[in-house]
């Protein structure tokens, strides 16, 4: 039974059922990330039409959901005004998808169409860009999945567009582990970054916390009371298993990954104090990073590997600090804040987001590495474990905002704050790589 | 009145034995056996008469305090000094008793600092009845953090109760 879960678990989690051929392709970048003043590109993703003569009913379907799903992605990402295609944008462009001039009077830089055919089990999807202005097609390229993977295929195309027009490849097959309480326990959860394809990965009957996504692989850790003690256990979705880690006597805590997925910093307090320390992916400790009487805990790397950003109360009160990965150069980050823990380094290097105690609760803040450009991001109720998304553009988070603990994204300055995942009890999110 | 009190004291101290013979497994969510070993300090320590309990192995007086702790912080309070100079004198009398502490914290703040402030809490009340003369080996620790709040509430009332060590009987 288990092992059954396990396989359905492999199978949504594996996006390489896609297979595609680039028709034609080049590597001209026509749209930088937004953040730095560069403007969004304005782009229609048009409907898709028939490969052959006609629609079937499950055609139809897909024609009208696999563009809409591009269309979130692309508005999600930051780098895209996304054309809202209603009567009026009709009217100009009438019925055909290429009618470029429509597009040009509409203010439209860039026009993705497609083709769609399902036959069997299998869709087969043949997509183009087109830059206006110029009438010229920039790359096609044709996709075949199973049917249950329809949203899989539209993140596809979404991260292929952004591959081509940015040199970076998108985030829309990434995922978000979180943990959820919906029978009974504190388990593990998967989803898609929009939410949708949730699914439990562990039956540990437990209390389970704190999953963190291998930056390289599709291994999450994270601790368990499954045996008695909070011990760190590892997640293999590929292979399927799920074995301790690190049980050392007392913590084993606050898991962050290393930047190149080959180290793993933790609180350990097995010579009596919360500590943190590297242990290397059999367990083994490979130092103690950090000595102090009070509380050591929540490291998170910086992406070049470099430093380490932890909460310590030496101070008597929770604050950040950054020292080097041998423990070294410890300087203070945070001050005239009264508690601050979850701190999460940027994977673009410059920002950490972290956690501060409010008058109303918990807000997520990010500040620059060099202590300035302190920003609050979210207000009131309890907004907690701040996650980026591997572009660094967004982050998840949980919050009680309506309540009940949920998962939300946001953009990195706080914007577009919306759930992503309701329903149950949900919080701890940890956004995976890009696979 | 009177007998219904009598009747539900047994039915406390059966599940207080039952809690502390189960001391080593995982425990649900909800964790009943401290509101139990409240519930059974109230009538002073010799227990009602209750002739099933006694027919049974009858180590019966020993019921460790809770502790309590300020948000945040993890030194012994005053207050809690004294259930501490309590349950050393227990644990002096019984010295085949082994326990485990478990600290635990209110549901504010972070799931992983909370694990540390619990770890903390545990061990401020382990070092202080080491200190007593209490042997360390009889004494493990465990940290829930905020992972198995006591009481359910959203408030001060909750919040200062689930900031709590609890002293678990793990062999007698």
């Amino acid at each position: 039974m288990i092992k059954l879960k396990a396989s359905i678990v492999i199978h949504l989690l594996t996006i390489a059922f896609i297979s595609f051929e680039i028709a034609s392709s080049q590597t001209e970048i026509y749209v930088k990330m937004p953040v730095g003043g560069a403007e969004p590109l304005d782009i229609a993703v048009t409907g898709f039409t028939p490969k052959k003569k006609g629609f079937s009913i499950e055609e139809q379907r897909l024609s009208t959901e696999i563009p809409q799903i591009i269309r979130k992605d692309l508005e999600f990402s930051l780098m895209f005004y996304v054309a809202e295609i209603d009567s009026f944008a009709l009217s100009i462009v009438g019925n055909n998808p290429l009618n470029l001039d429509g597009w040009y009077k509409l203010g439209i830089q860039m026009v993705l169409t497609g083709e769609l055919e399902l036959s069997g089990d299998e869709i087969k999807s043949e997509v183009s860009l087109y830059e206006v202005l110029r009438g010229k097609k920039i790359y096609s390229k044709t996709y075949k999945t199973s049917l249950d993977n329809f949203r899989g295929l539209a993140h596809t195309i979404s991260d292929d567009l952004v591959l081509e027009l940015t040199g970076d490849k998108g985030i829309f097959n990434t995922k978000i582990a979180f943990i959820s309480t919906g029978n009974g326990n504190k388990e593990i959860y998967v989803s898609d970054y929009d939410g949708f394809n949730m699914n439990r990965i562990t039956d540990d009957r437990s209390i389970n916390l704190s999953p963190r996504w291998s930056p390289i692989a599709k291994k999450i850790i994270y601790t368990s009371y499954k045996k008695g003690n909070p011990d760190l256990w590892i997640k293999d979705l590929q292979a399927g298993t799920n074995q301790i880690l690190s049980s050392q006597a007392g913590l084993n805590s606050a898991p962050a990954w290393s930047s190149e997925g080959k180290n793993i910093g933790l609180t350990l307090s097995k010579d009596g104090n919360p500590e943190i320390y590297l242990i290397d992916q059999s367990g083994k400790i490979v130092r103690r990073l950090t000595n102090s009487p009070g509380i050591e805990s929540s490291p998170s790397f910086s992406p070049n590997g470099n430093e380490i950003v932890f909460t310590s109360d030496r101070t008597g009160s929770p604050q950040l600090y950054i020292m080097d990965v041998q423990g070294t150069n410890v300087r203070r980050l945070t001050y005239d804040l009264n508690y601050c823990d979850s701190p999460t380094w940027s994977p673009k290097g410059d920002k950490i987001a972290f956690v501060v105690r409010t008058p109303s609760g918990f807000d997520v803040y990010t500040i620059d590495v060099t202590g300035e450009n302190l920003r609050r991001l979210t207000y009131g109720y309890n907004n907690e474990n701040p996650s980026w998304s591997p572009d660094g553009y967004h982050l998840v988070f949980s919050s009680n905002r309506t309540g009940k603990y949920q998962i939300y994204t946001m953009n990195w300055d706080g914007s577009d704050q919306k759930a992503v995942i309701s329903g149950g009890e949900s919080y701890n999110p940890s956004w995976s790589p890009r696979f | 009145m009177r007998s219904i009190l009598v009747v539900l004291m047994g039915v406390l101290i059966l599940a207080f034995f039952w809690g502390c013979k189960s001391g080593t497994k995982i425990k649900p969510a909800i964790e009943p056996s401290q509101e139990e070993v409240k519930a059974a300090e109230e009538p002073v320590t010799p227990p009602v008469k209750e002739p099933e309990v006694q027919k049974e192995e009858k180590p019966a007086e020993i019921k460790l305090e809770p502790i309590y702790f300020d948000f945040d912080r993890y030194f012994i309070r005053e207050d809690a000094k004294k259930s501490l100079n309590q349950n050393a004198k227990i644990l002096k009398d019984n010295p085949q008793v082994k326990i485990r502490i478990e600290g635990n914290c209110d549901e504010r703040g972070t799931a992983e600092y909370n694990l540390a402030l619990g770890e903390k809490r545990a061990k401020a009340a382990w070092d202080y009845l080491v200190n007593l003369g209490i042997d360390s080996a009889r004494i493990t620790v465990i940290s829930y953090g905020k992972e198995k709040p006591l009481y359910p509430g959203h408030n001060e009332d909750a919040w200062s109760k689930n900031r709590r060590d609890d002293f678990m009987i793990v062999s007698k």
